[in-house]
């Protein structure tokens, strides 16, 4: 177009685009007369004018952050979390070192951080953090310790040991080494691989950058774990003849360099290209130079994956005989040709070097790994037996106090809050008592315990769905009985006890892995404790009573965080005691019993962690000390203990204990745990005896009201919009039901707004939203009369758009938009303000965990604590003053993405709490409240729709099963109208791109009055 | 090395008489300054904070500039050379950015999302400078505006007063030039483009 015609069209858009749409018509056709080109291209113009357009309506800054950020610029005296930066030691791709002191253990440390642009991403965070943890389980002279994974001011960084000294690289750049030395270095560096193979490590990066040097002759191996992150960062290699000149192509010649030809390519890697890499390495450490020595990328790819490495013999430095052998054998192309193992390169490396000393110095083989404990070694010394006199003397006392006997309750029996069904179960490996039980990988486990004066380390698990024998673990790192265990995070954590019969309590807390099979130390407990309980709540590991110091019971809640790996002091519990039982029932921890001053008690007592508060709750019928507690179905189970075989039964919702079954046998120093239903019994002691036998107890279904008859739902065809669409906002403004954008049959976004009338069943056309877009997850927020339409997928772009429509005036209004343009969060209103929760951004890479909370009132924003779990596509609805996200997806945390999270922000405290996970895991679903109960309906998982109907009642926190849809809904939108759910359009079935029109009332009754 | 303040100022003075040549060598002189003050002034903000370029240039024209020898039409002119410093710098790494993407095709070494984050915002600012420039082929002065309110940050009154323009005349082609860079940047074909798509399948989208 000329500049003429551009002028032209120019004038006519800026005086079209100040007019209001329908004027816009007749100005046009005025303005453009006959011109049918000049009319296309100002209506284009005044169609991108309507659009968001993320990157010029954001601030530069902001889009441009990832482009610009290259490094932290830290200087001398800055601070990162409670380390000091003293200096830059280092920068590369993956980050900057710096030599920092740390503050609280005052000593020096490798401060590595990661680049900012890394850490924007919640799903490469944790696969990073995943990545590192394991790394940093792996403990071996050769292999770098791993203080601490953190972040601070939004940046990673990692904590590990400072290691004076050079690095192999610069050793290497001038020339040659002594081949005693360079085979040192790789028996080292061999041996560090070996470890890290049998954790299931592979580095992945093996380069003499990544060897240290010590003064001492220690070779110290870094960035186990890093690299993985790091190989989908760094600029990649470039085709050949690419003329643009890469920045950093020099870092990545160097680290392609010593790569696999496997890895080179792109394929999996196994631990059998870091063999090929330490070849790489240790080729280069006895000539002097790499095996392959190509200047451009594409001759060094051409090289690695094909030609063979020039002969050692060819260099000054004649190479030992063998030496070369070894080399080229790591340095096979064919992973299957180079040694399998990393540990089998260091035994042929040491028979070399025996050779070079002139020595058959063979060292003694380092196989003799412990063989397995389990054995029940014989009683020490008369002398032990006195030393755990207090014990014995304990279990004595509460012997002769057992309670007087009750009535019993027969198993089964019809009239009672519960019985249950009694089965024996396969033995553990030997009889103990204080053995503690837990649930991990969906096992029952039993750590630790004692046989009198032999304090046990062995961990063995069972499963008990499949039956079958037990599996023994990695033996704690400390043998323990009076300890507790926790699973946190997929971590069993043990922690304190009593560590020898002498009467000594520990305060080391250690952490098994079931990745690895291993444990690895933690913090400390602050004091030595034993005989505590140990239960997880909200996230957090609390240790609570017990004895600390001597033999006095203490009130003690100590509360551990397992991201810092710090303990913590809270709100003590109002009874001191000893020897309780513990079990945690939403997220509430109930300590039952224990004793005090060799007294068995009846108290019990609730904490809640998120408010750091203690209730007292209504005492057992009987005193209890050495008993157990576990959870099933809601109520509270406690167990024998003091010699006794009584069951009682507490019931949370009406605050009363029952009995229940009696237990086979008595049965006291026993810890429960509950699965699937049942509650599991290993090992204890009864009349004096110790047990190996394992129980379990199955309650009886309660006979309580059955949740599904109510609410009852009833389900109406209602008239279809006049748009088939999915993904709209709803909202209901004075007894008028908006459905407003959404996406239609071609998956182009909606501007359209329809009204309809629940009386008449009728449906009205209102005016269109400004910005057409579909708001996938709930958006149903109301305040004052105004539907607030709030980001979402404005034809191919996620928004940031804020556009409030008046339903008395049926006019639009841009507010100031969102601060994260975001798609499919969701949008709740709530006394007022409206809150915006998760969602994800234009190209689906992340999943949001923000909430931003707008107030229409000052037409400001303002943020709020973050989901615990991002998320997009969720539900989301107020109850009980507390807003409740629903479900939703999130493909790095559930094979098909969807989830059954529910998680609860109470906006008074800005906290979020957990709550009972779905019944059926669901995206896209739609949620609102009809008569007071939270409803759910419909969505996706698993690529299939899902029919069901959930409700939630918050007095159990338990979802039940309503009803199923006759057809099932994704992408659909409902609101809640007096006692009616109604439900608009979406799709019936995934893989349908086109929405229904249709649209549905589910009529659901108020349940009856308890009274 | 930072730019001497008062060699600045000179040529923001030069400038403002008339020196075209002078303008080439203020770009030259505050470029890597710029470069470092954006980058300290990013990581000092956390990400979910607006980003103002206005305040971060505002810091340099603090740092960079004699105040005593420089009236407020100069500070104008140093936004005016800032912005089209900012636009170099940030289309620089974008295209850094881009060379990396290209080659990495070739070897078959897979980018994840993050870095797909990175190559997609880089192609988005190569693309918005490309139609800038065109829209400066036909209409040069909104595409200084653009220039001046996108990459300088400057607010409507800062733009009118450098341009020296009215404000109502800087909102109306602002809002011109947005619709036509939009329009050819994203164009307005009824192509799909994909979005979003839950469980890896297509839920794609259309553009208008």
């Amino acid at each position: 177009m000329n500049d003429k015609g551009w002028q032209q069209v120019d004038k006519v858009f800026q005086a079209a685009v100040e007019l209001d749409a329908a004027r816009r018509a007749e100005f046009l056709n005025v303005a453009c007369g006959d011109d049918q080109s000049l009319r296309a291209e100002v209506e284009s113009l005044l169609t991108a004018d309507s659009q968001s357009w993320n990157i010029l309506d954001t601030p530069v800054l902001a889009s441009a952050a990832i482009l610009l950020d290259e490094g932290t610029g830290l200087g001398p005296g800055d601070e990162v979390g409670h380390y000091e930066i003293l200096k830059l030691l280092g920068k590369g791709g993956m980050g900057e070192v710096y030599l920092a002191r740390d503050r609280k253990l005052n000593r020096n440390i490798a401060l590595k951080l990661l680049p900012f642009y890394y850490t924007q991403n919640y799903d490469r965070v944790r696969r990073f953090q995943r990545e590192a943890q394991a790394a940093s389980a792996l403990n071996h002279p050769n292999i770098i310790t791993i203080y601490e994974l953190g972040s601070a001011d939004d940046r990673q960084f990692i904590a590990t040991e400072f290691i004076e000294g050079e690095t192999l690289r610069e050793r290497v750049s001038a020339g040659p080494l002594p081949q005693t030395e360079a085979i040192g270095i790789a028996m080292q560096t061999a041996s560090a691989l070996g470890t890290a193979h049998q954790a299931g490590i592979v580095h992945r990066d093996i380069k003499p950058e990544n060897i240290m040097l010590r003064p001492d002759g220690y070779v110290k191996v870094l960035d186990f774990g890093l690299a993985k992150l790091a190989e989908h960062f760094e600029p990649q290699p470039q085709a050949a003849g690419a003329d643009e000149a890469d920045i950093s192509s020099g870092v990545l010649m160097g680290t392609l360099r010593y790569m696999s030809p496997e890895q080179a390519s792109g394929s999996v890697v196994d631990a059998r290209s870091d063999i090929f890499s330490l070849g790489v390495v240790l080729y280069e450490m006895i000539a002097g130079q790499p095996p392959f020595q190509n200047k451009n990328v594409a001759q060094l790819l051409e090289s690695i994956l094909n030609d063979e490495p020039p002969p050692l013999a060819g260099f000054s430095n004649q190479a030992v005989p063998g030496l070369a052998a070894i080399t080229f054998k790591a340095l096979e192309k064919e992973p299957g040709n180079r040694y399998q193992d990393a540990r089998d390169l260091l035994l042929d490396l040491r028979l070399v070097k025996d050779k070079l000393d002139h020595g058959a110095k063979f060292s003694k083989s380092e196989s003799g790994r412990f063989s397995h404990l389990g054995s029940i070694r014989t009683i020490g010394s008369a002398a032990a037996l006195i030393a755990i006199l207090s014990v014995i003397v304990f279990i004595g006392i509460a012997l002769n106090n057992s309670p007087p006997q009750t009535s019993a309750v027969s198993a089964g029996d019809p009239d009672s809050l519960s019985g249950g069904s009694w089965t024996s179960k396969a033995p553990i490996s030997s009889a103990r008592y204080q053995v503690e039980p837990a649930v991990l990988t969906d096992r029952v486990f039993f750590v630790g315990g004692w046989n009198l004066c032999t304090p046990f380390a062995n961990m063995e698990s069972y499963d008990p769905t499949l039956g079958g024998g037990w599996v023994q673990h990695a033996p704690m790192l400390t043998a323990r009985g009076g300890h507790g265990v926790g699973v946190l995070h997929g971590l069993l954590y043990a922690v304190g006890g009593t560590v020898d019969c002498g009467g000594v309590n520990t305060r080391s807390v250690e952490a098994y892995d079931p990745a690895l099979n291993s444990w690895s130390p933690r913090t400390s407990l602050p004091t030595e404790r034993t005989g505590h309980v140990v239960a997880v709540a909200n996230g957090r590991l609390y240790a609570i009573g017990g004895q600390s110091d001597g033999a006095t019971a203490t009130s003690l809640n100590t509360e551990y965080d397992p991201a810092l790996d710090q303990w913590t002091s809270r709100a003590p519990m109002p009874t001191a005691r000893t020897a309780s039982a513990v079990t945690v029932l939403n997220e509430i921890i109930y300590v039952i019993g224990g004793s005090f001053g060799h007294r068995p008690l009846a108290t019990v007592e609730a904490y809640d962690s998120r408010s750091d508060s203690w209730t007292i709750r209504k005492q057992m019928r009987s005193p209890r000390a050495f008993h157990a507690a576990a959870a099933v179905g809601g109520l509270i189970y406690a167990f024998g203990g003091s010699d006794s075989d009584e069951v009682e039964v507490y019931d949370p919702a009406t605050d009363t204990w029952e009995l229940a079954a009696r237990m086979p046998e008595r049965r006291a120093q026993i810890h429960a745990i509950a699965f699937e239903g049942s509650i599991y019994f290993g090992g204890g002691s009864s009349g004096g005896d110790y047990l190996s036998s394992m129980v379990a107890f199955r309650p009886t279904p309660v006979a309580k009201p059955s949740p599904e008859r109510c609410p009852t739902v009833e389900a109406e065809t209602t008239a279809p919009m006049p748009t088939e669409r999915g993904a709209m906002a709803v909202g209901e403004i004075n007894g008028l039901i908006y459905v407003v954008g959404g996406y239609d049959r071609n998956s182009r976004s909606l501007p359209s707004n329809d009204a309809y009338d629940p009386v008449a069943d009728r449906w009205a056309s209102k005016s269109s939203m400004p910005t057409a877009r579909e708001v996938a997850g709930t958006n149903t927020a109301v305040v004052d009369g105004k539907l607030y339409v709030i980001g979402g997928n404005a034809r191919g772009y996620c928004s940031n758009a804020n556009e409030a429509y008046d339903a008395a005036t049926d006019t639009w209004a841009s507010r100031t938009p969102m601060p994260t343009a975001r798609c499919h969060s969701a949008v709740v209103a709530h006394n007022g303000l409206i809150y915006v929760f998760g969602g994800t951004n234009t190209n689906g890479s992340i999943r949001y965990s923000a909430l931003e909370i707008y107030d229409p009132s000052t037409d400001a924003w303002k943020t709020g604590a973050p989901m615990p779990t991002g998320r997009n596509f969720a539900g989301a609805a107020v109850l009980g003053g507390v807003i409740h996200v629903i479900g939703g997806w999130n493909p790095a945390l559930t094979p098909d993405g969807s989830l059954d999270v529910v998680e609860a922000y109470d906006p008074a405290t800005d906290k979020w709490a957990k709550r009972s996970p779905l019944l059926q895991a669901r995206f896209a679903l739609s949620a609102d409240i009809v008569n007071g109960s939270l409803i759910v309906v419909g969505g996706e998982a698993n690529r299939t729709s899902v029919t069901t109907i959930e409700a939630y009642d918050p007095v159990t926190d338990s979802w039940s099963t309503l009803a199923n849809l006759s057809n099932g809904r994704v992408f659909h939108s409902a609101v809640a109208l007096n006692n009616t759910l109604h439900i608009f359009g979406g799709r019936t079935a995934p893989y349908i791109a086109e929405p229904v029109a249709t649209t549905e009332a589910l009529n659901i009754a108020r349940c009856p009055d308890p009274n | 090395m930072a730019a001497v303040p008062q060699e600045i100022t000179n040529l923001l003075i030069k400038w403002s008489e008339g020196d075209a040549a002078a303008l080439d060598e203020l770009v030259g002189l505050t470029y890597l300054d710029l470069r470092r003050i954006a980058r300290q002034y990013m990581r000092r903000e956390n990400v979910q904070h607006t980003l103002q370029t206005s305040a971060l240039i505002n810091e340099a024209y603090l740092r960079l500039v004699d105040h005593d020898a420089v009236e407020w039409k100069d500070r104008a002119h140093f936004f005016a050379v800032s912005a089209q410093v900012m636009r170099h710098i940030l289309i620089d790494h974008a295209r850094r950015h881009r060379a990396g993407k290209r080659g990495a095709g070739a070897t078959h070494i897979a980018l994840d999302d993050g870095a797909a984050l990175i190559q997609e915002r880089a192609a988005e600012f190569v693309a918005l400078d490309g139609a800038l420039e065109r829209l400066a082929g036909i209409d040069a002065r909104k595409s200084r505006i653009v220039e001046l309110r996108f990459f300088g940050g400057l607010t409507v009154d800062e733009t009118a007063e450098v341009m020296k323009l009215s404000p109502i005349t800087i909102k109306r082609e602002w809002r011109s030039a947005r619709a036509w860079l939009h329009r050819e940047i994203i164009g307005d074909a009824n192509g799909p483009v994909k979005i979003t798509d839950p469980s890896g399948r297509s839920f794609s989208l259309s553009k208008t």
